[in-house]
């Protein structure tokens, strides 16, 4: 549920959503404050955009100038319910007007799409100028969660629809056009791929080990503080 | 050593921890220009520049937020929430991201943040600006949280709470913003745990943190007058709370009493009592009393207020009650 991999500076997966707007806005502070060449990513749905946080951390990241890029995937769902239903403006990129921020909106399905406007971002975030909202539009092909019956909220024809328009699939048939891969060398790299998904993948899960119990009380606080600032007083 | 007050405490501590470490900063409502409600981040401004002392507008979850995301990258934010009351709004932040990031992460992200906000009633600031919710911060694991009583606490806990790596939560309060004591002119540390015994007794144990501690050792004097030696322990940290200290009065004068600012339903009292019944039943030679708020919100009317408030008289009256006298 929480993953976190500080060595490649992926600051953590959160399940409160909503929440990491500003915790994005803050790793972005932190880079402006120490002058290092990064910016914060923050990964977002077009659910999240109607939680406080929002509007509070977007017109924050604009007034201070915050180098973060704020990437919205609108799948167009909130779990089961449609943007229309819950969202007065249905284009995300659109409500970046209240708050002074650059944004666009593009096709979340095309790879080359999807890089070209990354990348225009990314500068733009880069040289100082403060936070770019980029919004691609795309689908959720399964549920939410396990529970989740898409049936109950959308049409099969929407998601024939969509499947149609597999990001996957859109770029397989733009490389054998160009002549750089064939339809068997698709074929082969999806076998090999479900192969090593098989082997290794679930297999190394599968063989980790659980966490110890005695370790239930690590990691709550500092393991190992400093008792110059954590004490105790000594009553003397 | 010089007598300074409360707020003048905590300025010095922002100013000296500032000066030593450049990703130490302040945010918060009117800290900047305005140099804080309460003067305690007063003149920062000027010496160290826009980017350390930040003026945030009226959104405390998210810049609490901010704040939060500036420590994972190393930072050490000083995060003021004008009044506690605002703290609720903050609490997704404070309570889903601060206080679990480092055990979510396996302890390999944290978030050494302190939090300073005065909770607590003054005079007449009516039910939403008067809330103290102490107990909702000691109830969450992965938070630390401190009351210092006075000066020489605000100034040493804060200096600890900058350099501890975990989240703590300073709790202040708006009627000991002037409040003033001798401190040393020498920097110094206060630890951020451990209970402290202020006034030494054999006959009853009154326990207080925070404003209460204060209404302790006045109502130790009035009992030292009717013969009763009272022992006063400042609780000083709410998380954890230092079982140790308050075992060992307990044990030397079997009697005790809490007295919280706050409502008692599952309160400080309730926890420190239960400490008590856990720690050294038989030692007790009477029931424990609990002194505390009564259960309504806070009253804007001046009586109404005097009357839904523990004061001197309640925690006097309480005492006599533990010692049989009434």
């Amino acid at each position: 549920m929480h993953i976190f991999d500080p060595t490649v500076n992926f600051m953590g997966g959160y399940a409160l959503v909503g929440q990491p707007f500003p915790l994005a806005a803050g790793l972005g502070l932190a880079c402006k404050h120490k002058k290092t060449d990064q910016i914060a990513i923050c990964f977002l749905g077009d659910g999240a955009n109607n939680q406080g946080t929002f509007h509070e951390t977007m017109n924050m990241a604009s007034v201070w100038k915050l180098p973060v890029l704020f990437v919205c995937e609108n799948n167009q769902y909130a779990i089961g319910t449609r943007i229309d239903r819950s969202t007065a403006v249905v284009d995300q990129y659109k409500r970046m007007c209240g708050y002074n921020i650059p944004a666009s909106q593009h096709d979340g399905q095309d790879l080359d799409v999807v890089m070209e406007a990354a990348k225009k971002a990314v500068d733009h975030v880069r040289s100082g100028k403060g936070p770019y909202f980029i919004e691609y539009m795309t689908y959720r092909t399964r549920g939410h969660s396990m529970s989740d019956k898409t049936s109950a909220y959308r049409s099969k024809e929407e998601e024939k629809k969509w499947s149609e328009r597999d990001p996957l699939r859109i770029y397989s048939d733009k490389l054998i056009k160009a002549g750089v891969l064939k339809e068997a060398d698709i074929k082969a790299m999806e076998k090999e791929i479900d192969h090593e998904i098989e082997t290794d993948v679930i297999k190394f899960a599968e063989d980790s080990p659980e966490p110890r119990v005695e370790d239930l009380n690590k990691y709550v606080l500092d393991d190992s503080p400093d008792a110059r600032w954590i004490g105790p007083l000594q009553n003397t | 050593m010089a007598e300074i007050f409360y707020w003048e405490a905590i300025r010095r501590a922002h100013d000296e921890e500032m000066a030593r470490d450049p990703l130490v900063f302040a945010m918060g409502e009117d800290i900047g220009v305005v140099g804080g409600t309460y003067k305690a981040t007063s003149g920062l401004l000027e010496k160290y520049g826009e980017a350390r002392i930040i003026d945030t507008p009226i959104s405390e979850n998210s810049y609490t937020g901010i704040g939060i995301g500036a420590s994972m990258a190393g930072m050490r934010p000083i995060i003021e929430i004008m009044s506690i009351n605002f703290a609720l709004l903050a609490l997704d932040t404070i309570v889903n991201a601060a206080a679990k990031i480092r055990y979510m992460s396996g302890g390999r992200v944290s978030c050494p943040i302190v939090l300073r906000t005065p909770g607590g009633t003054a005079h007449q600031l009516a039910a939403q600006h008067s809330a103290r919710l102490a107990r909702m911060f000691m109830s969450t694991s992965g938070l630390r949280v401190v009351t210092p009583r006075g000066p020489i606490d605000a100034y040493g806990m804060l200096k600890s709470a900058v350099r501890c790596n975990d989240p703590v939560i300073m709790i202040e309060h708006e009627r000991m913003y002037n409040m003033k004591e001798e401190v040393p002119d020498t920097e110094f540390f206060r630890p951020l745990e451990g209970a402290e015994i202020v006034r030494r007794g054999t006959d009853i144990t009154l326990i207080g943190y925070n404003w209460s501690v204060h209404l302790c050792l006045e109502a130790a004097r009035r009992l030292e007058k009717d013969g009763i030696s009272a022992e006063v322990i400042d609780l000083r940290s709410l998380k954890p709370i230092d079982r140790e200290t308050i075992r060992r009065s307990v044990e030397k004068t079997h009697r005790v009493l809490v007295a919280e600012e706050d409502e008692a339903a599952v309160g400080v009292g309730s926890e420190i009592i239960s400490t008590v019944i856990e720690d050294c039943f038989f030692a007790l030679d009477s029931q424990p009393v609990r002194v505390h708020a009564a259960d309504v919100p806070v009253p804007y009317a001046a009586n109404l207020e005097r009357a839904a408030i523990p004061d001197v008289e309640d925690v006097y009256r309480g005492a006599l009650k533990v010692m049989g006298r009434i």
